[in-house]
């Protein structure tokens, strides 16, 4: 297995390189022979990565402990999935995780009808990312190494990693940063092409919508499993790591906000040549920090020489990159002019700034101990309370726009209209506002700033559907059920964006919610006892221990009643993994709407009695609902069929021959 | 007009992030969950987990400790200054905001200030002269309105 793994790694290089040189030979017009030729290289790499591929997996789940790797990530007694997830466990493993869904994607694009005169550019360029990652797992971190005599068994998986968190989460958050490659690659085979059109965009419109939401999810289920694996209570520590993978969320955000300018006002083209090269660029950018150790984090590989290569390949193509839009900068020149202070395009200037500004400020303290190093001398920490401080401020901000920006009107807006659309989501605001101060009795300020954004913005947007529910209601005489459903689903670009930015929202209610009321209890249970915390009855019943798998598991045994009701029975636990000296302790939770019941075992004593740690997390059901409303909104928004396409294109008068007079 | 109410959005902007950044301080909720996200576990520097998310003793003790301090009626800061004179300032989790720290908290919105006037200079550059802007708002309502009313809702319905 490890000999066919790493030959087909080889031929795939090899292949790769040569679709690189055919490319290049077809677009000097030595014939379509070697479009062809170029075309098949592109597969050839995508099939024998995919053997390689297929080794691993079948060594690691068959357990063939004579390849490193395999004895470094899995044991006997693993589950056969964490077998299976053990591929993106170590550096050498998702290095070819990665590169196997590069290649993919890569013949995906090139395979396709649709957008064949990009091919001859777009694909060599996909095809370059792709030869670093094969030329890294084949001559710097190699996943085939062979160990001289096979082990017996193997070390086994980190406990923290054996949650479902890890089938999920990496999946998900590579597709979403390889995803991305896809509108790169346009971007600079449009700027070589000297096609500066909006034609790269629309082609990878669903490319870059995808990617984002496989960003999204993967963000979201990364949140996800720390908060059910860490037992810290809290889901998102700012980790650098994570911060990698926020900061090209933002960027990308801000892109596929941008792109609507310049589909409707041809507009701002240098600008989002500008945003994908910087997500692009910061999606590699997580790698090199994840694999190279400069900053400290818990998600580290452990420091090795790959961040270097990382770093040096990330910086030549963002370079390169630069240099051509600098070198085809008069093909991008502005078209249309603004023809207002007030209207949808500017506010989507405010909208870009403030996604951008708040990826500079992760970028500035993710890197302020580096800098900080070198000129001071001091490595000082920038963690959780700076980045929550920095960055609430910019999120409320984002959110507000939210609900002003879909009610501007395209071109020019004027103050009446304008106010007249904000008159009721404010009263709306306004009158929850009063409410949730005198009947939730909530008076933290930034709670209330944060609730009443939200409930200002879910009242915009519903307004802004009712109205075109109005108006067509009007016009066509459809009943209003009918009105709604048609209305949506003709323009489904911009209600899927809305039901997105509800998604959203009801993600900052959840943040809000746990980061401000969140509670912490410890509290000390004997056998039989019963306490009230935080507003729950919680009987202790006993402590037990039992067999699951792998592991030893040692659980408290809990009765939860809250206003007589009996919520469940929980089994808070430590558990014991058989390769693994340290325990881990696995929260029980019971979780509504209101808030999370979130229970810790932290120790015990001879004669029978626990330590719980108690946390009341108010909320955190909405963040990950909010992801799943995005998910809806992300599917409205694509799927295939009339109402799907953009809207139309705005033109200045000099364009339309009668135009000339009119208005 | 749309100036000063471009000029008049800006400074409300800038007067809010300025409140905000004054620091509506408890973003978390209690003293103790604060204190324990502002400390690194010193056992811990070279993963930089802060004592809230770490399990291992040296953190519990600390927080322990702190639960203590609390209950004596110690304050949040003198609490923290306590670990800052043991460890020094590597044990914090956020930079003390100032000399070379400040930086780190300065920059961030110093670059969306700029972007912002950047913004605002291509805005006046690309919007046309205001004069042409009057004449359009201020034109006079005509016979033709009510056809050219019809006209757009006629073409409105081919859109829905």
């Amino acid at each position: 297995m490890a000999s066919l793994g790493s030959i087909g790694l080889l031929i795939a290089l090899g292949l790769s390189l040569y679709s690189l040189v055919a490319f290049f030979l077809f677009n000097r017009n030595k014939g379509i022979k070697y479009l062809l030729s170029a075309k098949n290289a592109v597969y050839g790499t995508a099939l024998l990565t995919s053997i390689s591929v297929g080794a691993m997996i079948y060594a690691l789940i068959a357990g063939d402990f004579s390849i490193e790797y395999v004895t470094q990530y899995t044991s006997r007694d693993l589950p056969i999935i964490y077998k299976l997830c053990a591929l993106w466990a170590g550096n050498a493993g998702s290095l070819l995780f990665w590169a196997w869904i590069l290649v993919l994607l890569t013949a995906i694009v090139t395979a396709s009808k649709e957008n064949k005169e990009f091919i001859p550019y777009a694909s060599p360029i996909m095809m370059v990312v792709g030869v670093f990652f094969l030329f890294m797992i084949n001559f710097v971190s190699l996943p085939f190494v062979q160990l001289a005599k096979p082990l017996a068994d193997g070390t086994g998986m980190n406990p923290m990693l054996q949650n479902p968190g890890m089938v999920i989460h990496p999946v998900t958050l590579y597709l979403g940063y390889v995803g991305f490659t896809v509108p790169f690659a346009f971007a600079m085979a449009a700027l070589i092409m000297k096609n500066p059109g909006d034609q790269w965009i629309k082609l990878t419109r669903k490319w870059t919508l995808i990617s984002w939401l496989f960003l999204t999810l993967g963000n979201l289920f990364g949140a996800q499993w720390a908060y059910v694996e860490l037992g810290w209570g809290g889901y998102w520590a700012w980790d650098p790591v994570e911060n990698a993978s926020l900061m090209p969320w933002l960027t990308g955000s801000a892109f596929l906000h941008s792109v609507m300018v310049q589909e409707r006002k041809n507009m701002l083209k240098i600008w989002n040549m500008v945003l994908i090269i910087t997500t692009f660029g910061l999606t590699l950018f997580g790698t090199f920090l994840v694999r190279s150790g400069v900053v400290a984090s818990v998600h580290a590989f452990g420091s090795s020489s790959l961040g270097a290569y990382f770093l040096i390949f990330t910086s030549l193509m963002i370079l390169a990159s630069l240099y051509l839009v600098a070198d085809r900068i008069t093909m991008l020149r502005q078209g249309n002019q603004f023809e207002s202070y007030i209207s949808k395009e500017s506010s989507f200037l405010l909208n870009n700034l403030l996604l951008v500004g708040s990826a500079f400020s992760i970028f500035w303290g993710t890197v302020f101990p580096i800098v900080s190093e070198a000129v001071v001398g001091q490595k000082i920490a920038v963690g959780i309370p700076y980045f929550n401080q920095v960055n609430a401020p910019i999120g409320l901000a984002l959110v507000l726009l939210m609900g002003i920006c879909p009610l501007i009107a395209w071109r020019k807006a004027t103050l009446e209209s304008i106010s007249k659309s904000f008159m009721w989501p404010w009263i709306i605001a306004i009158v929850g506002l009063l409410t949730i101060v005198f009947m939730g009795g909530i008076t933290k300020p930034y709670a209330l700033v944060a609730y009443t954004i939200c409930i200002y913005v879910i009242a915009a947007t519903l307004q802004d559907i009712f109205k075109g529910v109005m108006v067509r209601k009007k016009l066509t005489g459809e009943n209003l059920i009918i009105s709604l459903i048609k209305l949506l689903s003709r323009n489904r670009r911009r209600y899927g964006g809305y039901i997105i930015h509800i998604g959203i929202v009801m993600m900052i209610i959840g943040i809000t919610g746990s980061n401000v009321f969140n509670t912490e209890h410890v509290k000390t249970f004997k056998p039989g006892e019963t306490a009230v915390v935080g507003g729950y009855t919680i009987s202790f019943k006993g402590l037990q221990d039992k067999v699951r798998d792998n592991m030893e598991v040692v659980y408290a045994d809990l009765n939860v009643i809250k206003n007589n009701q009996y919520l469940g029975n929980l089994q808070v636990e430590k558990v014991f993994y058989s390769k693994s000296e340290q325990p881990m302790t696995e929260p029980a939770i019971i979780s509504t709407f209101k808030e999370d019941l979130y229970v810790l075992l932290t120790g015990w004593e001879k004669d029978g009695s626990v330590i719980l740690k108690i946390h009341i997390n108010p909320q955190i059901k909405w963040l990950w609902t909010g992801g799943w409303v995005v998910i809806i909104g992300v599917i409205f928004a694509l799927w295939p069929g009339k109402g799907s396409g953009v809207g139309s294109r705005y033109i200045v008068r000099g364009e339309v021959n009668h135009g000339n007079k009119a208005g | 007009m749309a100036i000063r109410l471009v000029k008049r959005i800006s400074l409300t902007c800038l007067v809010l992030v300025g409140i905000f950044l004054v620091n509506i301080s408890p973003v978390l909720a209690s003293a103790q969950s604060d204190i324990e996200n502002g400390l690194i576990c010193p056992a811990c520097f070279d993963d930089g987990m802060t004592v809230a998310a770490c399990a291992d003793s040296t953190a519990q003790q600390i927080k322990e400790e702190v639960r203590q301090k609390l209950a004596s009626g110690q304050t949040k800061d003198q609490i923290m200054n306590t670990y800052v004179a043991q460890y020094g300032e590597k044990i914090l989790t956020s930079p003390p905001k100032k000399g070379f720290n400040l930086l780190a908290w300065v920059i961030p919105f110093s670059g969306i200030v700029l972007g912002g006037a950047l913004i605002y200079l291509a805005l006046s550059k690309w919007v046309k002269g205001p004069g042409l802007r009057k004449g359009q708002a201020k034109t006079k309502p005509g016979v033709l309105d009510d056809y050219y009313d019809a006209r757009v809702e006629e073409e409105y319905k081919k859109y829905l």
